[in-house]
């Protein structure tokens, strides 16, 4: 049973599923488009999420945490990912199966359900206008695949009890 | 005579993958596709398919609701859900009475994955 958290706890947890969430997003990208991933830089942890012009969003949560995993690809990037398809909106949905091939990976982890406690994704959402979920917190990386660098994330803040109510 | 197969999920990535995989390779006809619970509840209502294949996370409505109610109306529906989910969401489908759960990603053109996945079917047909 997970108990309500404060912001430092939620940062320690994060901490603690940093390389596990390096390890879903790298393994979805290699098993889904049959191709190596490198990091150019290690996944960090950010206190404040950034307003990112997110391309793909999966929105979860529960009782006690709102959170969100987001992949952002550049639009000029969209060819070294999937060369051959030039239909942005394939991509997009293919980008999309990605994140939540991604999350389910994720959100099934032990160590996650033992700090965040059980979440189910929401289908994909697209967005080009900025996004990010208010005071979350966030863990973050960069992972290169073929010609393309994404951007992959997830953030989470927890809940108060006056948000509750 | 084909076996015939009805396939849906949200993801049009994922159900090209997968009509190609059982037309070309298992020698399926697939009578249709569609991309959310409602519509599976409604195409497996009009097609009987030997074989549905179901995501989990859609929108409008979920894949697991959806199986529990096409299992309700039809209880010997084959239904193989293919889905991110792992854990208590795959238990969960198995008790509802999905035929066999496979976990994405598919990866289809890996040899001894087809095999794995062939078995896994024939392992759903052997359940009557």
């Amino acid at each position: 049973m997970v108990s309500p958290v404060n912001e430092e706890l939620t940062e320690s947890y994060l901490r603690e599923v940093l390389a596990d969430f390096e390890v879903c997003a790298r393994r979805a990208l290699e098993r889904m488009l049959r191709a190596p991933t490198r990091c150019p830089r290690d996944f960090r942890y950010l206190a404040e999420a950034p307003t990112i012009p997110l391309t793909c969003g999966i929105r979860t949560g529960n009782g006690l945490f709102e959170a969100a995993l987001f992949l952002e690809v550049d639009r000029r990037d969209y060819a070294g990912l999937l060369p051959g398809v030039k239909i942005d909106g394939e991509i997009l949905d293919t980008i999309g199966e990605i994140a939540n091939v991604m999350a389910g990976s994720f959100l099934g982890q032990r160590s996650f359900k033992k700090h965040f406690g059980p979440m189910l994704p929401t289908p994909p959402v697209f967005s080009f206008q900025g996004s990010s979920l208010g005071k979350a917190s966030c863990i973050q990386g960069v992972i290169v695949i073929g010609s393309a660098k994404l951007s992959a994330g997830f953030m989470v803040h927890s809940i108060q009890r006056d948000e509750l109510i | 005579m084909k076996k015939s197969v009805v396939i849906v999920d949200d993801s049009k990535f994922m159900v090209t993958m997968l009509q190609d995989f059982f037309q070309d390779v298992m020698g399926y006809e697939v009578l249709a596709t569609g991309c959310n619970g409602i519509q599976a509840v409604d195409l497996y209502r009009k097609h009987k398919p030997d074989l549905m294949t179901l995501d989990l996370t859609m929108p409008i409505k979920d894949g697991q609701t959806a199986l529990a109610e096409i299992l309700a109306e039809h209880p010997a529906a084959r239904i193989m859900v293919i889905s991110a989910l792992d854990g208590s969401s795959m238990l969960e489908c198995v008790k509802i009475g999905a035929k066999a759960y496979i976990e994405k990603p598919l990866q289809l053109d890996d040899e001894d994955y087809r095999k794995d996945f062939q078995e896994t079917l024939e392992e759903a047909f052997s359940q009557g």
